[in-house]
């Protein structure tokens, strides 16, 4: 399930990032909880944590997002995710001219 | 066992993150500290969800977390707020530490490699005597490779059973890998180990230098620390000196760009102008200092003394030009380093880790920025610090205080002392002369020994392997472990969690228990002791490393091994119930029935107050996230840590009227050591062969060689494979793509890894550099064995290498 609380760290006071704030209330999987001077408490709430993972990413993307901590994670069971087969995958990653 | 959450039980746990996470919004100018002892009280309990402290299983910084427990299962990690080290926050790598326990292919039983390579399970109580029978036969060609990831007690078990009952000094750990020229540093410099300053240097530094250190990856949260004193509106000026660009650089004010090695002459360049201006701090020299130069032969960490004037004429010659020309930094860039120290109204904090450790000169340059800050007097007071950092979690706690290194004892003592050699087998009550007074081999020594071949001299038969991965860690595999194979004689036991590179070639696996499936207490890299009680069993028959090593130490009794039985003939762990009765812990059934860590921790604890290490007793730690070494009992009862050394304002064991006193001085005066080095070139420097720097290292999805963080999914697929980071225009010259294999050689090997061209990670022209993480991709099959002479710590940080392009007829190589 994973469920994460965060502490989203802005470079500037919260009211003056307006753009980051929109992005955030337009995900669904983020609750936004109390804001003061330069951070912010949310919530994600996904059903994998590959797609926790990739909010997190999202988040830290954002405009004027400093830093992302963890306070708390609360997931059930791994072993449909974590299979030791995966670890065999390769880097996809386009060529450069 | 829980599958999916109810709906009930999400909203309780989102409720419970939002209020976890609110709180630290809430702390204003700075996150939350609750006390010690107070309860976290803002989790969720109830329905059989518990909650208990523990540090981290991952970097040495020693990050507390609370640990949710249903079901006998851990189903949720909460930063700890009541943890000073972490203030109730958490890295990416903290947030997976739950999920480390539950891999697919956890080992669940002993298993025994059969003749055809297959690997038969068997009976612990077979594994146990198959490995007894083979110590008890050839006693002095075992050797014990442990791990700065053993908790306190189980390093301090080996240690006894290897030095008080084998009296064999054949143990060493990993971390003589990895943090060993630390040690050589500190002990050159001061005389005893580990850092003077702690954390909280972080939080009050005008200037912070990251020396060939990348923090805001390898660990974050401390980094997290300066950051957050910015985004506060602090002024924290960041100066990353490195070899390449990354995640630390892109916070830093300063990026100084240097050649390898170029961190001896930097420092070289700041002591010269702080003597040339006539600027350095004085006073604190005359009453603090003396100078140090090594013996023109047989140079020793004491070396000899040097007048002031000595080594102004030997540090006249790194003039900014020089070391411009040697480390590549620009020599106004070395005079902006030099008037930073020189204000002795700024408060400078330098960090370092494996850049300045992973080195052939690595004790020198360790000396001399330690001796940086002392010749400019930032040193002592809460921010002016020179401070190592350790990668793994217990490498201060258990390697360098309980001593698991080939020359060491318990509490900063030495096998080469007789004094030293007296006092533990006191506390050990062993026999006088149980102690080897030779040091046994160092890692490297361990693994050339135990490889070579037994009729050209190779003298280590049996290896026991706990809590890591040598055959994907170690310099030069090629030689160093994988020439194990095919040698009949030699036998490798390795206990771990999962399959690695190493159990691919042991003889013997034995499935271990980790984290919170035990009981431990670490150490971390400010001197902090931290304990936490098993909360889940292990899987299958895995069990606690430290039970493995008491049962072995019990069949070797059985079998009648003198060294087993202490001066009373009694068994060397024997622990008495309140009858006197002795407790059967070498059957893992009654392993548990008391408190083995304690019994052990409170015998080891003897030890500490011999160096200035002391420690509180076990049930102190119980009640802490950690107490910071000296900790020192008060009039009234209680324990009080130590935050800044040597110092008096902090320091207990100043000299009463003394400002400063380094009390454990190598010259017996109080004074620390300001050490000259002359700069030496690296042993393998890129030539027309091999024209590329190979520098290794670390990423922040995967922890050292990713045997934990590679079973997470989430991680995997973030860095699913080892890369070469290469400059743009390296390959533009080369013809190389984004993503191409192409072959990496050095002299020792070869690896194939997919490139990646100005990545997270951008060297400059003429470096490439490739993590190690991957057991796909062996890196180490390439690196080199070279070590500091006194440290013996191997560098991995440079090396001569060349980009082949795969498939191609003829090689085509990369020229710088």
């Amino acid at each position: 399930m994973p469920i994460s609380g965060l502490v989203i760290t802005f470079d500037r006071p919260v009211a003056q990032c307006s753009a980051a704030i929109s992005a955030l209330r337009a995900m669904p999987e983020v609750d936004l909880g109390h804001a003061e001077e330069n951070k912010l408490a949310v919530v994600v709430d996904t059903e994998t944590q590959e797609h926790d993972r990739l909010v997190w990413e999202a988040v830290q993307q954002l405009p004027g997002v400093a830093d992302v901590a963890i306070a708390l994670v609360a997931f059930d069971k791994h072993t449909d995710e974590n299979d030791p087969r995966a670890r065999t995958s390769e880097r996809n990653d386009e060529p450069v001219e | 066992m829980m599958n999916r959450l109810n709906n009930d039980r999400r909203q309780v746990m989102k409720a419970a993150a939002m209020a976890a996470a609110g709180t630290l919004v809430a702390g204003k100018a700075s996150l939350p500290v609750v006390q010690a002892d107070q309860a976290v009280d803002d989790l969720p309990d109830g329905d059989g969800l518990s909650w208990n402290k523990a540090p981290c299983r991952f970097c040495g910084t020693g990050c507390h977390v609370q640990v949710g427990v249903e079901d006998g299962r851990v189903v949720a990690v909460a930063g700890d707020k009541a943890a000073d080290v972490n203030k109730g926050l958490l890295c990416v790598k903290g947030y997976h530490v739950g999920g480390i326990l539950y891999g697919k292919d956890r080992l669940t039983e002993p298993l025994l490699r059969q003749e055809d390579g297959s690997l038969k399970p068997i009976a612990w109580d077979e594994a146990i005597e198959i490995i007894a029978k083979r110590i008890f036969d050839s006693p002095e060609t075992f050797a014990f490779y442990g791990s700065g990831q053993w908790t306190i007690p189980e390093g301090y078990a080996a240690q006894k059973f290897m030095k008080g009952g084998l009296g064999n000094n054949h143990i060493d750990p990993n971390a003589r890998l990895c943090m060993a020229s630390a040690v050589t540093g500190f002990i050159a410099t001061y005389g005893v180990d580990e850092p003077a300053g702690c954390y909280q240097d972080l939080d009050e530094c005008d200037v912070l230098i990251t020396w060939g250190n990348n923090p805001a990856e390898m660990h974050p949260v401390l980094f997290s620390r300066v950051t957050d004193r910015r985004s506060r509106g602090e002024t924290v000026r960041i100066i990353d000196i490195g070899t390449r660009r990354t995640r630390t650089t892109d916070a830093a004010n300063d990026y100084l760009e240097m050649k390898p090695h170029g961190d001896v002459a930097i420092a070289l360049g700041i002591m010269h102008l702080l003597i040339e201006n006539d600027n350095y701090d004085k006073a604190f020299v005359e009453q603090h200092c003396n100078f140090r130069a090594l013996e023109a032969s047989l140079p020793t960490l004491q070396g000899e003394p040097i007048s002031e004037a000595e080594y102004r004429k030997r540090i006249a010659k790194y003039t900014p030009e020089l070391v411009e020309e040697l480390s590549g930094i620009p020599a106004d860039k070395i005079r902006m380093l030099a008037d930073l120290f020189a204000d002795s109204d700024l408060r400078i904090t330098s960090l370092w880790c494996m850049g300045m450790n992973q080195h052939t000169m690595g004790t020198a340059i360790n000396s001399l920025v330690h001796g940086v800050h002392l010749m400019s007097g930032h040193f002592g007071r809460p921010g002016d610090a020179p401070t190592s950092l350790t990668g793994q979690p217990s490498a201060c706690g258990t390697v360098r205080e309980v001593g698991t290194l080939a020359h060491a004892l318990p509490g900063g003592r030495v096998v080469a002392n007789a004094e030293h050699r007296a006092q533990s087998e006191a506390f050990w009550n062993v026999r006088p002369g149980s102690i080897s007074p030779d040091p046994g081999y160092h890692t490297v020594q361990m693994f050339e020994a135990f490889t070579k071949p037994t009729d050209e001299g190779g003298d280590i038969t049996t290896m026991f392997v706990q809590v890591t991965n040598p055959g994907q860690t170690l310099p030069n595999l090629n030689k160093l472990f994988n020439s194990k194979q095919g040698l009949e004689d030699k036998f490798l036991i390795v206990s771990d969690v999962y399959p690695t590179a190493t159990t691919a070639l042991a003889d013997l696996i034995l499935p271990a228990a980790m984290w919170v499936e035990k009981n431990g207490l670490f150490g971390n890299s400010e001197r902090r002791t931290q304990q936490w009680f098993k909360m889940v069993d292990p899987p299958g028959q895995a069990r606690d490393d430290c039970w493995m090593t008491i049962a072995i130490a019990r069949k070797l009794f059985e079998m009648g091994h003198e060294g087993m039985r202490d001066k009373d003939d009694k068994f060397l762990f024997a622990i008495e119930d309140d009858q006197g009765e002795e407790i059967p812990i070498w059957d893992f059934a009654h392993y548990y029935d008391t408190n083995v860590d304690k019994h052990l921790f409170e015998e080891y604890r003897q030890f500490t107050t011999l160096k200035h290490k002391n420690l509180a007793p076990y049930d102190e730690y119980v009640k802490a996230r950690g107490l910071r070494w000296p900790v020192v009992q008060q009039d009234d009862g209680s324990w009080r840590e130590t935050r800044f050394r040597f110092a008096a304002f902090d320091d207990p064991f100043v000299a009463e009227g003394q400002e400063f006193d380094f009390y454990h001085s190598t010259t017996d005066d109080g004074r620390a050591q300001i050490w000259f080095h002359d700069y030496l070139p690296p042993p393998e420097q890129p030539d027309e062969e091999y024209p590329l720097w190979l520098c290794t290292g670390r990423v922040l999805e995967h922890w050292h060689s990713g045997t934990m963080t590679r079973r997470l999914a989430p991680l995997n697929r973030a860095m699913p494979t080892a890369y070469v980071e290469m400059n743009a225009a390296d390959a533009k010259a080369a013809n190389i793509r984004q993503g191409e294999t192409v072959v990496i050689e050095t002299r020792r090997g070869s690896t194939e890894l997919p490139v990646w061209i100005d990545g997270r990670g951008r060297p400059p022209a003429g470096t490439i550099f490739v993590p190690f993480f991957d057991e796909s991709k062996l890196i180490n099959d390439c690196t080199l064995e070279e070590h500091d002479p006194f440290s013996k710590q191997p560098d991995y940080k440079k090396c001569a290498a060349r980009v082949v392009k795969k498939n191609s007829v003829k090689s085509t190589e990369v020229s710088s």
